[in-house]
């Protein structure tokens, strides 16, 4: 038998540990190893990836983890109260997650107790002699000898007390190279600079994953160590199986689930069909129930429709928005069988993963509405949420490395606000320098040396935080299945993220935030108040609005729920159509790799003539105008052209996306081709259609989540038709969406809204509209205190509006700060009463001094000393009015833009008789060069098949809203000038393309 | 009697000197940056580098991108610390002088009683003027009043290359009133500017028409009474009185920026040899030390302390510096300057010491180095880890 680490530490020990799993299984095989241990501490955060990457390596894995309690010093590998814990068996398993559940929930954790508790097929190493002591009994204890650590003497102490010993490295890193970034990282958590890293705090230098030769050499004098180690390797070998699925259950007191689901669908088929329903449905719902049954979803359907029904105003979406069970149930508001929702991408008799049904809340809804199903289903023992593992990225690695290096935040800050867009930093230094981006920045040491350390930190995990929308919910007990600890938010998660949640086999629901949902409720609860017109959320269906489809065609469509980007917007425009339908394609259809196929579509969709890609699909993409849209359709299409089942077809779709695939994209590839061969496909089409297949990767969208969202982009749509102020009140007050508040504050004055200032009396918190006035709410005041502003709110609702400045002060209790900050933004000068606002400012000091020697002099009085502070009246000067310059300072300090002017307006007026033409005139001059003032809305910056950086950039002037093309040389020369907020004067070619004028940019100006 | 206060401002006075050393250096961008420093970034710059958008802070590369005929300097601190000193030489006979300016190239002299009449008084000025133009080639500028703060603002507003400007006495506040606020110091701290903005005060008359009260409530008591006094024209606190400056300064701009304690050390070490030979040489003790650090972001820390006892030179001193240096330094950025500041004393009398006590022969050994340094200079003798840690580079063997 050979030698086994049974102690190693990867990326997952956080800012400790500094190897990936991958990086391990290659140590262990170059050593010729076919096992180690993983056990990182206080974790199992990378188990199910550990089990599939040794798999993969053909190395056998051990489950395992370090525990170092609450107590123990910060730092110091080894020592005191911490053990190394290894799991024999399933049943080890399930002790190790609730031993490692109870270090992160139990106040008074001890290793001891929790162990001792139920020990069941636990081993456990240590170097600490008491814990050896006190744990033998238990269960098989072994004293850790690690080389150079006191091995000596704790093999002499073991064997005087009857205790086996063994051997390990404590591995901290594979080479001994790795210890520069362990100590990076542990700079980084103790927010100090690697000088100043106590060497205690520090893995010591031979912390490396030896060969077993090495660590012969080390141990000779402890040859029992070396073999305990190979025969615990092959006890605790983890090799039971996991992936299959577990579910919630429904509380069973309730009856049976699968009656009360069927009878609840039997209710809804009333309710959205009527009492006679068209035989389809019917049949549909049959089909639908038959699979739920075979399958024991029930369960699971009726769990999430005890969540949906909290609230009419839910998005529910992804795959489960196809099914008609969902629609009958309200999780769901798209008829499936009538925009052809296929319900086999959803569930099927042959799909073995669980049901995946998403549903979007309010943004601001969704925490309580998450508390709530957690508390209900018995958080944290059998509820708790998905985890994120929050990495470090490119940006983020520099930063922290940076500091650690001791360089100053500007010149940080420098290098990493040029970043956006570079996340994959390989060989990084010649990458950036040669960036444009980068031409101002000077690489000079230590900065090769901080890239490199931030490539090799790049993706390392380091903390967790929680999941925004996903629960995980299990019968049983958590602990059974994977260690739970608690998110700082004080919420229960999973160490894992998704993908491990599902690879092991546990349902999770995406219970996700939306800030459109409650832009609509706003808007809604808005036209309510101001016209009396109730609008029923759950039954309400606009999609056949033709105000609403023009709108859409014209692709006016900013604040919109996901038709606002400005890619979306020149569809919109170039397709010309805005129903629903259309609407549908059209958002699944702007992903990054289907950009190609844009223009084809436009050109078939206006009635341009085409050959289908094969006979066989005629059928599955004739809706899609012959091109492939949504996800399913790599399903469909690999079915139909290749003879896929729906299970291979199923896979294909996933391996795209997915970050871990089981199997490589490329034996698809072969398993494609051959199938359409074999189905007498001619290689081209087969190249094309697969060619096709490939523009899903990263992300893309199904149908009926397209659908879905294209619902709420109708009911958003359809309110900013009909009732502009409050939509684009409630847009801004919900924090908008693609653009900043300055952009919506334009777009709202583009349309013709009046945008008032702030006001005392007449502000409420959020922004409020109402006719062809949009109010600015107290909330955009940067610097009010939320207590001030409550106390105002309360106050005037209260007692009436206020009538002076000096009144508002009497009522309201304000701070001097949030005084100044009312009176600044003009927000009191409805009360002034003639009084500029440094009078009034003068007013507010004067009093204030008042107040304060008034409490002084009462002071005095209680203490019976002289009144010497009495108050004495000081009269206010007078101040003149703030020039316009003052004024428009104030606004952007106190709003953070400018309201009551744009900010090309003074260069508006210098340009006239320039030849620069206004935005809104740009569909007059296509092919023309032209010169166009331009403020900074929004940049996207893609790479072309080159990989050379381009980017598509949103400016606009006083009139209109334009796109910009920055192609890779005019990106390469005016990029770095496009990092400051400030007028520009761009001079560029018009392109035209589909009706869609955008400007070709040739040169920047700064103005 | 009334004071007569003279300023004498040599505008970038560190670009001055260089341009008196070289001549050639006149009218072309120049800019000061330490030489080898990895990344370095301007510390001075000329007007006409000024004019192109370099400004003190500015990395050097991006200074050379910006004026492309930048010639960069790296900084002498001998040559303008021995020019400053050969003008308060040439100033000092013309009236009592302030040991150090308010900042370099700054020079402030009491002519009270100086002279009989008023004219003499103003003669006496522009001769000392004159005789900075004459003797060193640089072009100062005059202030001429009743108080430190007056002449000193006088002295500011004249364009460079101006003569004398004269603030007579009474005429304060008439001369101050059209002036933009920010030129009274007491207008400078964060909550007085953000204030003097708010209530639209922005001309020093507007302060001026102000009452006491008034801006008691809108900046505090010591406030108002510094904004009242300076608007005025009067002087928060007279020439020379509390807080003169520190009698001994050593500071060292550092080659490379760095935050390795060890480094910083050594380096504060070192200006500690400095201090401790130059109060050595004249039987004096530091009374009061302060340690100040600038960081690499221009952002900076300062600690300082008054001992029980007056600090003697050597060790003592070392190692009270070392300590105020752990005090200052309370960012983890890298350290860009350092500067030890010592405030003279006389030193505690010598007490009856053991022979073989270990404090006297430290003493015997701080007594014998100064002897060396002062015959041979600072670096002739060193502790080791000043060459480990690059303090000093080990000199080429003849």
């Amino acid at each position: 038998m050979s030698f086994v680490h049974l102690h190693v530490h990867s990326h997952y020990s956080l800012m400790r540990g500094v190897d990936s799993l991958e990086s391990l299984a290659q140590a262990a095989r170059a050593r010729g190893m076919d096992r180690f241990a993983l056990t990182d501490t206080n974790a199992l955060y990378g188990f199910v990836f550990y089990r599939q990457i040794a798999s993969e390596a053909g190395l056998v894995p051990i489950a395992g983890a370090e525990i170092v309690p609450r107590d123990a010093p910060a730092a110091a590998p080894g020592g005191q109260g911490r053990g190394v814990l290894l799991a024999r068996g399933r049943e080890g398993y399930a002790s190790l997650c609730r031993v490692i559940t109870a270090r992160h929930l139990e106040p008074d954790f001890s290793l001891e107790r929790a162990v001792g508790r139920r020990p069941d097929g636990l081993v456990m190493l240590s170097e600490d002699r008491a814990l050896l002591d006190a744990l033998r009994d238990r269960l098989p204890v072994y004293a850790e000898l690690v080389p150079g650590r006191g091995d000596r003497a704790l093999r002499d102490w073991a064997r005087a007390r009857g205790i086996e010993t063994v051997a390990t490295n404590d591995v901290h890193f594979v080479a001994p190279e790795g210890r520069r970034l362990h100590r990076v990282l542990r700079a980084i958590d103790r927010n100090t600079t690697i000088e100043r890293v106590p060497w205690g705090d520090l893995a010591e230098p031979g912390r490396t994953f030896a060969s077993a030769a090495e660590m012969e050499r080390r141990l000779a004098h402890a040859p029992e160590a070396l073999e305990n180690a190979a025969r615990l390797g092959d006890t605790c070998a983890a090799t039971w199986p996991i992936g299959a699925t577990v579910f919630p259950a429904y509380p069973l007191e309730r009856g049976d689930a699968y009656e009360i689901l069927r009878a609840r669908c039997e209710a809804g088929i009333v309710h959205r069909y009527g009492r006679r329903p068209a035989p389809e449905v019917r049949a549909r719902l049959a089909r639908e129930l038959a699979v739920i049954r075979e399958k024991g979803f029930a369960d699971y359907f009726l769990i999430v429709e005890a969540i949906t029904s909290r609230t009419p105003r839910i998005c529910g979406r992804g795959s489960g928005a196809a099914s008609i069970v969902a629609y009958l149930l309200g999780i769901t508001h798209v008829d499936p069988v009538r925009h052809n929702l296929f319900f086999e991408r959803f569930l099927s008799p042959e799909r073995r993963d669980p049901p995946d049904i998403d549903v979007d809340f309010a943004w601001d809804e969704r925490d309580r509405i998450q508390l709530d199903v957690l508390a209900e289903n018995g958080a944290p023992v059998r509820a708790a949420m998905v985890a994120n593992h929050v990495g470090f990225r490119a940006k983020g690695a520099i930063h922290e490395i940076a500091k650690v290096y001791g360089l100053p935040e500007a010149e940080i800050m420098n290098v990493t606000r040029r970043l956006q867009g570079y996340w994959g930093l390989e060989d990084p230094v010649e990458r950036l320098d040669g960036r444009p981006r980068f031409r101002d920045v000077d690489f000079e040491p230590p900065w090769p040396e901080i890239l490199a350390q931030a490539v090799a930190l790049e993706g390392h995990p380091r903390h967790l935080s929680v999941h925004s929308g996903g629960v995980v919910l299990v019968p049983d007990d958590l602990s059974n299945h994977v260690p739970v600890e608690m998110a700082p938010k004080g919420v229960p998660i999973v160490q894992w993220e998704k993908d491990q949640v599902e690879d092991y086999g546990l349902v999770k629901m995406d219970l996700l935030g939306n800030r459109s949902l409650a832009v609509i409720r706003d808007a809604v609860s808005a036209v309510a108040r101001n016209t009396g017109r109730a609008i029923d959320e759950r039954t309400w269906n606009p999609i056949d609005d033709p105000a609403t489809r023009a709108l859409m065609a014209r692709g006016e469509t900013i604040g919109v729920f996901y038709v606002e980007s400005p890619s979306m917007r020149q569809l919109q425009r170039k397709a010309g159509v805005g129903d629903f339908d259309h609407l549908v394609i059209h958002s699944s259809m702007i992903r990054p790799a289907a950009n190609r196929f844009i223009r084809e579509y436009v050109r078939r969709l206006k009635g341009g003539a085409y050959d289908p890609l094969h006979p066989a699909l005629s059928h599955t993409l004739d809706e899609t105008y012959g091109i492939m849209v949504y996800q399913e359709d790599v399903t469909k299409v690999s079915m139909e052209l290749a003879g896929f089942s729906v299970a291979q077809g199923e896979a294909l779709r996933k391996v795209l996306t997915k970050k871990r695939p089981a199997k490589p994209l490329s034996a698809y590839r072969d398993e494609f081709f051959e199938g359409a061969r074999g189905r007498g496909a001619k290689p081209d089409v087969i190249e094309a259609v697969w060619d096709m297949i490939l523009s899903f990767a990263g992300y893309s969208f199904c149908k009926p989540h397209s659908a879905s969202y294209a619902m709420v982009s109708f009911r958003s749509g359809w309110l900013r038709a009909h009732y502009p102020a409050e939509f684009v009140a409630a847009v801004i007050s919900n924090q908008g969406g693609y653009y900043d508040t300055f952009a919506y504050v334009s777009e709202a004055k583009r349309m013709g809204l009046r945008v008032l200032p702030p006001d005392v009396n007449e502000s409420g918190r959020a922004y409020a509209g109402r006719g062809s006035e949009v109010r600015v709410g107290l909330m955009q005041l940067r610097g009010l205190r939320d207590e001030a502003l409550d106390a105002l709110l309360a106050e005037r609702a209260r007692g009436g509006a206020f009538a002076s400045f000096a009144e508002l002060r009497r009522r309201v209790r304000l701070r001097e700060s949030d005084a100044e900050i009312l009176v600044k933004a003009g927000a009191c000068d409805s009360i002034a009463g003639g009084r500029t606002r440094a009078e009034m400012l003068w007013e507010l000091y004067l009093d204030g001094r008042i107040r304060a020697r008034g409490a002084r002099a009462g002071a005095g009085a209680a203490t019976g000393t002289d009144d010497l502070f009495a108050p004495v009246a000081v009269a206010a000067p007078s101040a003149p009015a703030y020039d316009r310059g003052t004024l428009l300072r104030h606004e952007v300090e106190t709003l953070g833009f400018l309201l009551s002017a744009h900010p090309l307006e003074p260069h508006e007026r210098a340009m006239r008789g320039k030849g620069v033409i206004r935005a809104r005139d740009l569909d007059r001059h296509p092919g023309e060069r032209v010169r166009l003032l331009g403020w900074h809305v929004s940049s996207k910056l893609v790479h072309t098949k080159h990989d050379e950086p381009m980017e598509f950039t949103s400016f606009e002037d006083t009139t209109a809203i334009y796109d910009a093309t920055f192609f890779p040389r005019a990106y390469e020369r005016f990029c770095h000038l496009l990092t400051s907020t400030r007028p520009f004067l761009l001079t560029g070619r018009v392109e035209e393309d589909g009706g869609v004028c955008t400007l070709n940019v040739e040169r920047v100006e700064r103005l | 009697m009334e004071s007569t206060i003279l300023h004498v401002a040599i505008d970038s006075f560190a670009i001055q000197a260089e341009r008196l050393r070289c001549p050639k250096l006149v009218g072309r961008p120049l800019a000061l940056a330490p030489a080898d420093s990895p990344r370095p970034r301007i510390v001075a710059a000329s007007r006409e580098a000024r004019a192109a958008g370099v400004t003190p802070g500015t990395p050097l590369l991006v200074a050379r991108r910006l004026c492309r005929d930048l010639i960069a300097l790296p900084p002498d601190p001998d040559l303008y610390f021995g020019l400053s000193d050969s003008i308060r030489g040439r100033l000092s006979p013309y009236a009592p002088m302030e040991k150090a300016g308010p900042k370099a190239g700054r020079f402030v002299l009491d002519l009270t009683g100086v002279a009989r009449t008023h004219d003499a008084t103003r003669d006496r000025a522009a001769r000392a003027g004159r005789e900075v133009e004459r003797r060193f080639g640089l072009h100062p500028t005059l202030g001429l009043a009743a108080t430190r703060l007056v002449s000193g603002i006088a002295a500011s507003v004249l364009a460079p290359d101006g003569e004398l400007l004269e603030v007579p006495a009474g005429s304060e506040a008439a001369f101050l009133g059209p002036l933009a606020v920010r030129v009274l110091p007491a207008s400078r701290p964060p909550l007085a500017t953000s204030r003097l903005d708010l209530l639209n005060v922005r001309l020093v008359r507007d302060v001026q028409a102000l009452t006491v009260p008034q801006m008691d409530a809108a900046f505090g008591a010591a406030a108002a009474l510094a904004l009242w006094r300076e608007s005025r024209g009067l002087d928060g606190a007279p020439v020379r009185a509390a807080g003169a400056p520190p009698s001994a300064i050593a500071e060292e701009t550092l080659a490379a920026e760095t935050n390795d304690r060890r480094v910083l050390v050594a380096r504060l070490e070192r200006l500690a040899v400095e201090v401790g030979t130059g109060l050595r040489a004249r039987g004096a003790a530091a009374r009061r030390l302060a340690v100040a650090v600038t960081y690499a972001d221009g952002r900076g820390d300062r600690a300082q302390k008054t001992p029980a006892e007056p600090v003697r030179p050597g060790r003592a001193l070392r190692e009270a510096a070392v300590a105020l240096l752990d005090r200052a330094l309370t960012r983890r950025v890298r350290v860009r300057r350092l500067r030890l500041e010592a405030w003279e004393g006389a030193a505690a009398a010598t007490q009856q010491l053991s022979l073989l006590s270990a404090s006297t022969r430290a003493e015997a050994l701080d007594a014998a180095l100064h002897r060396v340094r002062s015959r041979f200079g600072t670096e002739v003798v060193f502790p080791a880890s000043w060459m480990a840690l690059g303090v000093v580079r080990p000199s080429p063997r003849p």
